[in-house]
């Protein structure tokens, strides 16, 4: 896997702390609103791309 | 505040509720709420009735009550009269204020108002009240319906924002559901709906949050009901449990609605974040919901019966530049909203506007603008037409999606049932619409025409009872009541309060107490406000200490009874207990502002006080929430004129009543021999001048006279005589009563009295001067013609605007005189000596026992 994708997304709070976005979200993005919601379904769907990627990779390795 | 662009962004809560909240401020739980608060100006808000949604959020917006603006209810006939939609945004009929501020080319955007759908094309974005809700199990299958976004071109981009309940995962969801792991989720399906109501709000946000921080704006509204769907769902769960709760239910459910308000609050400090400092934010909702010991057990099976557990109180919370600080607003009604931010944003206020500017947010008084009508207002408003609205397919297809999606209540399969359902339903939502605006006699012909067409439907007929009683119609009143005990579905002892509060009104209290008291423990004491009727019937009594025990005890089941205040305040006040008065007669404006009687009486406990000036205020309000009241301009002239030295204010209101009076005369009236002539003695001796010729003499049928006047009996072909008669007392036979001319305003107090013994009466009458022979058959049929009479009579005295009517009971002018005098002094402003009047009643002569 491409080791940007890895990556995970930092966000930034108003004061400059950097905080991580859960893949299963909280209440909490939902209420920033349209970002929260926004930032939450690209982390949602990176871990979901990764999940699969991951089981590909474990595919590949067991068949080999 | 003046040169400074003015940002105005209002929420919308639905049901939103001091009584939750505040504990909830106490414990820190709404930090962003409780900052607006600290920075602003908060009070009650008071609700319209009937409190539903749809009219009371249009109601916001319009400044106008649903009698105006068409919103009748949750559902409506389609436009062809032949079946039945969801309300529609196009259902209302009058300009809300994103047309006024597109007129005025305002930056205005609106997001889920409820109806908004098909959205407005106003100067900025909509998003309509279909927005958020969800079609389907999978975000993919859902499709937004035409007409929910404007411009169109933003559609996508706002569809993507839309939330799934299906999205949101267990670590949304515990905050609200603790339990969440535990509860069996094939049987109980209770947590989907917490992700329903979850969802549908996070949608209406992202697309808030969406246009705050990317657009400028002058206005901009968002509407969020997700605080009604949390409590009607789950207060029942809500601390303190009920002995008939479920423990499991309860230890599953009991955080959800806390769960909300802390979500919502969340949610109100983006908002805060997003408006900046130099906006006004004002946090509204439309009426409240019940959550302490005022919850009812049992909802009832009628349309929108939910809407019983709803509290007559919403909140208001306002902050922002030139906004008073940490401050209450007394008075405040969801009418008010509109008028209150066209003034913010300094537009002017409609005159047929129905609310008020809330003046006493601002720091400095404002100048209020005005205009006759933004309706008659020129230019382009973005308002949706009829050809923007759903098709009849597309209406039905939106209907079967709320049904399916339990947003209304699932309809009958008989279309034509369903349809005449709607219908009614609509109408009683008008009758009951302008019954709250006080335009009783509006209501009433709607009413009766619902109950002749369902005389098995309840509500129907004791809303009619009621209005019945209000104009003291009491027969009619209890022949509705009768009419109910033969109904099943009703129990007795509900009926027997009902019976028991008619009693009050027929002036029984004896036996009304003793019902109410057989009553005491087998009704629901809120719903029924049994101890602020007997406070009533105790007061009838003179029984003053009893009267404030009940009173008391009223108002420690349920403060926010603004009548009992009242109640209280005016037995104060007949004690000359002022200060005691008037803390009661505050009390009650406190909680609803719109009593112009309340003000008055108020103003009288000042007067007592000696504190005059605040006397004339509380007196002045109550001529401008009605102006009829005309009687309280010489009233004003005389405090201004003799107690605050201001001669020019004294003649303003003497000035008035000249411009504005259309002579008043008093007239008593009723059949012969009903005891029409006892009144006008009385009227007499209390210092009203009878017009009379005095040629009719006193003989034994009338021993004190029958002050009369000969010209009256040819009304009908001559009324100039009336002209001597202003400001008297006339004496006009219930008859003749619709001949009166309509260039003057009457006051009319209307003698009733048992037609056995009226007929029998005259019989002796006629026998005694020897005209004719006492006929039984005779006595039928003149029963039946006066039956005949009295309905027209009232028919017309309801429907004559310059006429005022007071029915009186004769058997209760001789037995009650003193309390009679009282009532007919009321009615006639104040002006009598009823001690005087009452002394003149003489039982004696009182011939005709039943």
């Amino acid at each position: 896997m491409d080791e940007n994708k890895k990556q995970k997304i930092v966000f930034k709070d108003k004061d400059g702390n950097s905080f991580s976005i859960p893949p299963q979200g909280s209440l909490g993005l939902l209420a920033l609103g349209d970002i929260g919601l926004t930032a939450w379904r690209q982390v949602r769907e990176q871990s979901r791309a990764e999940k699969r990627q991951e089981i590909i990779d474990k595919k590949n390795k067991n068949k080999a | 505040m003046s040169g400074q662009k003015k940002k105005v962004v209002l929420i919308g809560w639905d049901a939103a509720d001091w009584k939750i909240i505040n504990p909830m401020l106490a414990q820190g739980l709404l930090p962003n709420l409780q900052q607006l608060i600290q920075d602003g100006t908060i009070g009650n808000l008071r609700t319209l009735d009937p409190p539903y949604s749809p009219m009371l959020w249009t109601s916001m917006a319009t400044g106008k009550r649903p009698y105006k603006h068409g919103v009748l209810g949750f559902t409506e006939p389609t436009p062809d009269g032949k079946s039945v939609r969801p309300t529609m945004g196009t259902s209302r009929k009058v300009r809300a204020i994103w047309n006024m501020l597109t007129l005025e080319e305002k930056k205005c955007h609106v997001v889920g108002w409820w109806p908004s759908h098909p959205v407005d094309k106003i100067n900025g974005v909509m998003v309509s009240d279909l927005y958020q809700k969800a079609k389907g199990s999978k975000f993919d299958e859902w499709i937004m319906p035409k007409g929910t976004v404007h411009p169109d071109e933003e559609s996508e981009k706002f569809a993507d924002l839309r939330v799934h309940h299906e999205e949101l995962t267990g670590s949304i969801l515990q905050p609200f559901l603790p339990n969440l792991n535990k509860i069996d989720k094939v049987k109980d399906k209770r947590y989907r709906s917490v992700a329903k109501v979850t969802a549908d709000c996070s949608s209406l946000h992202a697309a808030f949050t969406n246009i705050l921080r990317t657009r400028e704006y002058d206005f901009a509204a968002i509407y969020l009901d997700a605080i009604d769907h949390y409590c009607h769902g789950f207060m029942r769960f809500h601390p303190p449990k009920r002995d008939h709760i479920p423990q499991e239910d309860f230890d599953n459910y009991y955080n959800v609605v806390t769960a909300g308000y802390r979500y919502h609050d969340m949610m109100l400090g983006r908002i805060m974040e997003l408006a900046g400092k130099d906006a006004t934010i004002m946090l509204v909702s439309d009426h409240g919901f019940q959550p302490d010991e005022m919850r009812p057990r049992d909802i009832p099976q009628e349309p929108a019966g939910p809407a019983y557990e709803h509290s007559p109180y919403g909140i208001i919370v306002v902050k922002g530049p030139g906004i008073k600080k940490n401050k209450f607003v007394f008075g405040a009604s969801v009418i008010d909203v509109t008028p209150t931010l066209l003034t913010l944003m300094d537009m002017p206020v409609g005159d047929d506007m129905d609310g008020k500017v809330l003046l006493d947010i601002f720091e400095d008084e404002p100048e209020i603008k005005s205009i006759p009508s933004w309706e008659d207002v020129p230019g382009y408003c973005g308002k949706a037409g009829k050809d923007d609205d759903l098709s009849d397919e597309d209406a039905e297809k939106v209907m079967a999606q709320l049904e399916e999606l339990g947003y209304i209540e699932k309809q009958t399969e008989d279309k034509e049932k369903r349809l005449k359902q709607t219908i009614d339903e609509c109408d009683y939502n008008l009758a009951r619409s302008y019954l709250d605006g006080g335009l009783i006699n509006e209501a009433i012909p709607i009413l009766e025409k619902l109950f002749s067409e369902n005389p098995g439907t309840t509500r129907f007929a004791i809303k009619l009872a009621g209005c019945y009683q209000t104009l003291g119609q009491l027969k009619k009143a209890r022949g509705i009541i009768d009419h109910l005990r033969n109904i099943e579905s009703y129990t007795d002892v509900v009926l027997d309060v009902m019976d028991a509060v008619l009693m009050v009104s027929e002036r029984r209290p004896l036996e009304a107490i003793k019902l109410f008291k057989e009553a005491e423990g087998k009704v629901n004491p809120h719903q029924s406000r049994i101890y602020m009727q007997i406070g009533m019937a105790y007061l009838q009594l003179s029984r003053w200490e009893d009267a404030e025990r009940a009173l008391q005890q009223e108002l420690s089941l349920d403060f926010d009874n603004e009548h009992a205040h009242f109640i209280l305040g005016k037995l104060m006040l007949q004690q000359h207990k002022f200060e005691e008065s008037v803390a009661c007669f505050m009390n009650s404006l406190n909680l609803d502002f719109n009593q112009p009687i309340v003000h008055s009486f108020l103003g009288q406990a000042l007067y007592q006080l000696g504190k005059y000036e605040k006397a004339a205020e509380a007196l002045e309000l109550s001529v401008d929430l009605y102006p009829k009241n005309t009687s309280l301009y010489p009233i004003l002239s005389d405090i201004y004129k003799r107690h605050l030295g201001d001669p020019e204010r004294a003649r303003y209101y003497d000035d008035k009543l000249q411009e504005i009076e259309v002579p008043l005369i008093y007239v008593v009236s009723g059949l012969p021999r009903s005891g029409t002539s006892m009144m006008m003695q009385m009227l007499d001796k209390g210092g009203l001048e009878p017009f009379t010729d005095k040629k009719r003499e006193a003989d034994e049928n009338n021993p004190r006279g029958y002050y009369e006047h000969e010209a009256v009996k040819n009304l009908a072909k001559n009324s100039k005589f009336l002209v001597g008669a202003k400001g008297k007392v006339v004496k006009v036979i219930a008859q003749l009563l619709h001949h009166l001319p309509a260039k003057y305003r009457y006051k009319v107090v209307f003698m009733e009295r048992d037609l056995d013994q009226v007929v029998s009466s005259q019989n002796k009458m006629i026998t005694r001067l020897g005209t004719e022979k006492e006929k039984d058959e005779n006595r039928k049929e003149l029963k039946r013609t006066y039956e005949d009479q009295l309905e027209r009579i009232q028919k017309w005295a309801s429907t004559s605007k310059n006429v005022e009517i007071m029915y009186i009971n004769h058997k209760e002018v001789v037995e009650s005189p003193f309390e009679a005098s009282m009532r007919v002094n009321e009615f006639f402003g104040y002006e009598l000596l009823p001690e005087l009047m009452a002394m003149q009643v003489d039982g004696s002569l009182h011939r005709e026992k039943s």
